[in-house]
């Protein structure tokens, strides 16, 4: 079984896509901030992590920086769900490697899980 | 014979003679210079016409008088009067002539000694020119200078005075680009003194870091080109500058050169103080929308349990409010980002028609709903590719379907279609709606403006999709415009330049 993890500090968001993804038979584990986040990739070693960017304790910019940083870490694909999808941001998280991105308020959670399926195939 | 003859020569001489003193007399009569003649010692044995004029005195009072008594500086007359003996004339002397009654007239006096055959000294004449005209006329001339050079002073004092309390930094060159004022504003900027640089050009001026940079941002030169410099100085504190060069132009001709430096570090505060309120406001109130949309889709797809038909409908009511308020946020986003001017981010080579298809796919719903005709008129042969922002084309070409299909009535048509020239392509979107009143034409692309007629037909308008649509095909280098026929519908065309 697949591992996922999400980081996403909105708790309603992160009900959902657990759920949803649960529902696909991936195994998820959650983290609502930045630094939790982090631990529990070092910890657990997902398959793939889906991201937020605003964050507290520490944003997504920099969980990806760190996790670049990791010889371990770094090859996990990270799928980066934001809020505010302003161009800068995005260009940033894709220099930082990031296999694909999605704006919260133009998808949904099936979207989601579609994208999701695609980077562990 | 010979007696006979002196006879007559002496007669001759005689009349000769008197034909002489008549010739002075009447001379000394009409001549208007007063003239006095004084004997060694300086007692007047002699006085014409004009100078009993110009004393008041007749002969009696002024022959046997010491000339000097007629003067008010007796000194200054006996002074004078030694000079004449001494070099034989004297011209131009300057004195005060007092007259009858003590008046005072100011003069100018030349004098020249009379010598006898054996070249002794037997006397001098004065002449003595009254120069009270002249000298009035001199005063007032002064007086005028006097005034004039006072009134261009408090002139220059006010001037001086605006350019001081100048809240903007200010230098003055003359035409050789030396420095000719340094206000306090710009001392205080670039942290140095008036007197340090006054009369001097830039590149002779050295040590000073902060005119060095704004020497910099100028490219090494001080000319005006009519463009705008920017200045970032960062003693003592971090400060932006817009600077700007003005010519001095006196009656028609430059005089010299106006360095302008206009604070601008408050401005830059602000634009970066509201791109991150937008990037906070973008979060803030997406977070919740996004978290409805994804819970009532869950909903809608039965993920939770199954929904009556009812309640699967009103969820869907519920589910399209939220997308409008999300497209609301959007459009806020937008104009935003036109009014901080970067709104245009990446531009590259896109097919039109793709974008065009791309836009009708996600509308076929709605045309659906309304039971409308929507056509796109293909052209026939292949458009060449525009270089554009491809998101803020197909916004242009959402929000102009997006009104030809809302405003238009049921069973009505939506016509989109493309041609293109050597220089641009242009398209055309055509409803068969209710068209724009006249009255309200021409604030169709104002911002957050909508027609009367728009507002009872859908209530949900923003008034910002024109607003954004101009916007985006300006920066393009496009143009857009319409046509409208009230109860007939309305024509919206606009032009994209084609690569070159």
């Amino acid at each position: 079984m697949k591992k996922i993890l999400i980081i996403e500090d909105e708790e309603v968001l992160l009900e959902l896509l657990q759920k949803e993804l649960t529902q696909e038979n991936y195994q998820i584990d959650v983290a609502r901030d930045g630094q939790e986040g982090l631990n529990k990739a070092k910890e657990n070693k997902p398959d793939l992590i889906l991201l937020d960017i605003i964050m507290p304790k520490m944003g997504g910019f920099e969980v990806i920086e760190k996790m670049n940083q990791d010889e371990e870490l770094k090859s996990i694909p990270i799928i980066i769900i934001s809020n505010s999808g302003q161009r800068v941001e995005l260009d940033r998280v894709k220099e930082l490697g990031v296999k694909d991105w999605l704006i919260k308020t133009d998808f949904d959670p099936k979207e989601v899980v579609a994208k999701v399926k695609k980077q562990l195939e | 014979m010979e007696k006979g003859e002196n006879h007559f020569l002496s007669r001759q001489l005689k009349e000769d003679l008197e034909n002489l003193e008549r010739y002075t007399k009447e001379f000394s009569v009409f001549l208007p210079l007063a003239v006095c003649t004084v004997n060694p010692t300086g007692i007047i044995v002699d006085v014409n016409q004009a100078a009993k004029r110009l004393t008041g005195h007749d002969e009696t009072k002024l022959i046997g008088l010491e000339i000097e008594l007629i003067f008010t500086e007796q000194q200054l007359a006996k002074e004078f009067f030694r000079r004449v003996l001494k070099s034989k004339s004297v011209e131009n002397q300057e004195m005060i002539l007092v007259a009858r009654g003590g008046k005072k007239i100011p003069v100018n006096v030349s004098a020249s000694i009379r010598k006898d055959d054996q070249d002794n000294i037997i006397g001098c004449f004065w002449a003595i020119f009254d120069i009270t005209e002249i000298k009035k006329f001199q005063e007032s001339l002064e007086k005028k200078v006097k005034e004039r050079t006072k009134e261009a002073e408090e002139e220059k004092n006010k001037t001086r005075a605006v350019l001081i309390s100048l809240v903007n930094g200010l230098i003055v060159f003359d035409k050789d680009k030396k420095i000719t004022l340094v206000n306090p504003e710009a001392e205080k900027i670039l942290g140095l003194k008036e007197k340090e640089v006054l009369y001097k050009r830039i590149d002779q001026i050295s040590g000073l870091a902060n005119l060095e940079k704004l020497y910099q941002a100028l490219g090494r030169k001080v000319e005006w080109t009519g463009q705008k410099y920017e200045l970032v100085l960062d003693e003592p504190l971090k400060r932006f500058f817009q600077v700007s060069i003005a010519p001095v132009v006196f009656e028609n001709k430059t005089a010299g050169l106006m360095i302008i430096l206009y604070d601008i570090t408050r401005e830059r505060e602000i634009d970066r103080m509201k791109t991150e309120f937008v990037s906070i406001a973008a979060h803030q109130l997406r977070t919740p929308l996004s978290a409805i949309k994804w819970i009532l889709r869950m909903l809608l797809d039965g993920d939770i349990g199954q929904l009556s038909q009812e309640q699967a409908e009103f969820l869907e009511k519920g589910y399209r409010s939220n997308e409008r308020m999300i497209s609301l946020i959007n459009d806020l986003l937008n104009v935003a980002r036109i009014e901080e001017g970067r709104f245009l981010y990446s531009l590259t080579y896109q097919s039109l028609e793709e974008i065009i298809e791309k836009v009708i796919e996600g509308l076929s719903g709605l045309v659906k709903e309304k039971k409308l005709k929507l056509v796109f008129n293909k052209p026939k042969k292949t458009l060449p590719k525009v270089k554009v922002d491809k998101e803020k084309i197909e916004l242009v070409i959402q929000n102009l379907l997006d009104n030809a299909i809302g405003f238009n009535n049921s069973g009505g048509q939506v016509t989109i279609s493309v041609k293109c020239d050597k220089m641009k392509l242009e398209v055309m979107v055509q409803d068969t709606g209710v068209g724009i009143p006249r009255s309200q034409r021409k604030r169709i692309f104002a911002k957050f403006f909508r027609a009367d007629n728009a507002i009872k037909l859908e209530t949900e308008g923003t008034g910002l999709g024109l607003f954004i649509c101009k916007n985006i095909i300006e920066a393009h280098g496009g143009k857009i415009w319409f046509e409208s026929q009230e109860g007939q519908g309305t024509t919206f065309w606009f032009t994209l330049p084609t690569a070159q």
